[in-house]
């Protein structure tokens, strides 16, 4: 069990050095122009020079990510509770949902730059439209599946229909909320990144977004791998984030659905 | 007495049986009588498995049923036959096509409170402890003082064997014969007056089933209640009940009263009293099938 353990630390840190060491020697043995692929050791370098305007970068990112995944809970769940509620509205509406979510993001952004100007908000507001379907179809998924026999020690019981969602409809449904916020986290950092190349060149924003549109435009590879490195690691914490709050704080609720399990 | 009025070849068009023996001795005036007037089920089938005409089965054919206050009925039959709906329909669980069903003159709607059903899964709910399952009627009732139901529930709780340390824990932390008491406890919290069981312990083994049965005798002695359960154990029924009512195809095609008149104690199932009784059901339930399929 111990080896075991050990050699699921081991192996992808061995992994990642062997693919350290393979671009290390492919750069230099080829002698690539740094601005189309720099080394290892360049974008290190890169990484600490830049640290200061990398570490804002992860901030303001992650702050509009959080706060779009979070509205996108707000209002996922509770779009989600009135289709649990009324058939008609769910096939009325459902539709535009999924019209949303297939509308390509980088066709809306201009439209809602046009709207809503070059500020956080509008990177809220890209976070919110990538992140809100899963979250939306998973809860609703959740509310409506629920055991009959449930349903039906409510009916004995002459549960009305607000006791019905609060004690069983909503309780039932937060393993799916996680789930559907999962997926969204990932989005979440997406959207609030691809938000930031249309708010873009506003030198009054720093978000990894705009850092690497702008880095772009100097050439600075390094820089822009970087903060790809950054936008990743964000994306992680992230998913750590919502797996702990899981685990943690909705423990009661998931545990039944072995979400803490299947990682 | 066995019952002798119909032979299971000549299968009779209404119940044989419909009028219950004497109410068993010291059955409370609390325990109600349950009437089933002419109950009629009809399941509309979907149309796509009936190519385009909607079609109606009906599971409870005309059935006529009275269960006298304290009594323990069992319910058997081949799958299929109309046990768990009928035991649905005086739930209120499910809407009856025609005919009525009442419980000490009362309709089902005026007297729900009385009722208690325990399905054939223990149906917690996995996010409340095992206490928290068990007070959830008296919530959803608003059956009063939150406090009391928690020394109610609690006390529940150890008359049907789990101990004060399982209280907290979570139905995932729970066997499936642990779920299965807190379900049982949970189905007594408001003191109902009939208690309905769906095949509560199918899932589980021998040994565990034995002594939850031992139990529902035990909580019956307690409380004689009126007691519904539908099984497909000949040997659970035998045990538990004072009448055997044989179900086939939306009727009662046969009611046979227990013989047993001892004390119900674990010694009956090696007691010649219990082979002869099982053996009696078998071949009844037995050739009520055969009649059917020749």
């Amino acid at each position: 069990m111990k080896s075991n353990g050990l050699i699921s630390i081991a192996a992808p840190v061995i992994l990642f050095a062997v693919i350290l060491s393979l671009w290390h020697w492919v750069v230099q043995f080829y002698e690539i122009n740094p601005i189309i692929l720099p080394g290892p050791i360049q974008v290190a370098r890169s990484l600490w020079n830049e640290r200061e305007v990398l570490a804002t970068g992860f901030r303001t990112t992650g702050t509009a990510a959080i706060i779009g995944l979070l509205l996108s809970v707000l209002l996922g769940g509770a779009i989600a509770i009135l289709f649990s509620l009324s058939s008609i509205l769910r096939s009325a509406v459902y539709p535009y949902l999924i019209f949303l979510q297939t509308v390509p993001i980088v066709a809306i952004a201009p439209l809602l730059i046009l709207w809503s100007g070059y500020n956080f908000r509008t990177v809220v507001l890209v976070t919110i439209i990538i992140s809100i379907f899963p979250i939306v179809s998973n809860t609703t998924s959740g509310l409506l599946s629920i055991n009959p026999n449930l349903r039906d020690l409510f009916r004995l019981n002459g549960a009305s229909s607000l006791q019905t969602l609060n004690k069983l409809r909503i309780p039932a449904a937060v393993s799916h909320l996680v789930l559907g916020m999962r997926i969204s986290c990932g989005l979440a950092v997406i959207g609030a990144i691809i938000g930031e190349f249309f708010v873009g060149n506003s030198s009054a924003y720093d978000g990894l977004g705009t850092i690497m549109t702008r880095w772009q435009g100097r050439n600075y590879t390094s820089g822009l791998i970087a903060a790809i490195l950054v936008s990743t690691l964000l994306g992680i914490v992230f998913f750590v984030a919502v797996n702990q709050f899981s685990q943690r704080v909705l423990h009661r609720w998931t545990s039944a659905s072995n979400l803490d399990g299947d990682r | 007495m066995v019952s002798n009025e119909s032979t299971a070849t000549q299968l009779p068009r209404d119940a044989p049986r419909d009028a219950p023996r004497d109410a068993p001795r010291d059955a409370p005036s609390e325990a109600p009588e349950v009437i089933c007037n002419n109950v009629t089920v009809e399941f509309t089938e979907r149309r796509e498995k009936t190519n385009g005409s909607a079609k109606s089965r009906r599971v409870l054919d005309d059935l006529r049923m009275t269960v006298a206050g304290g009594e323990i009925i069992g319910l058997i039959g081949a799958s299929g036959c109309g046990k768990s709906t009928l035991l649905r329909s005086i739930a209120g669980l499910q809407p009856l096509t025609s005919g009525s069903i009442s419980i000490e003159d009362k309709s089902i709607n005026e007297c729900r409170d009385r009722l208690s059903f325990v399905f054939q899964e223990a149906a917690l709910l996995p996010w409340r402890t095992v206490i928290e399952n068990v007070q959830l009627p008296w919530e959803l009732q608003g059956a009063g003082n939150r406090k009391a139901a928690k020394e109610q529930a609690a006390d529940l709780l150890r008359t049907v064997g789990l101990q004060d340390a399982d209280h907290r824990k979570l139905p995932s932390q729970l066997s499936g014969g642990m779920k299965m008491r807190a379900s049982l406890a949970r189905s007594l919290i408001l003191d109902p007056s009939v208690l309905l069981l769906d095949e509560p312990f199918a899932a589980l083994d021998d040994m565990l089933r034995w002594r939850l049965n031992a139990l529902v005798l035990d909580l019956w002695k307690s409380r004689k209640r009126t007691i519904l359960f539908v099984t497909h154990n000949i040997a659970e029924a035998v045990f538990l009940s004072h009448r055997i009512a044989i179900m086939h195809q939306g009727k009662i095609a046969e009611w046979i009263d227990s013989e047993i008149t001892e004390d119900r104690g674990e010694s009956l199932r090696s007691s010649p009293d219990f082979a002869r009784m099982y053996g009696h059901v078998s071949a009844k339930l037995s050739a009520i099938t055969k009649a059917t399929v020749s």
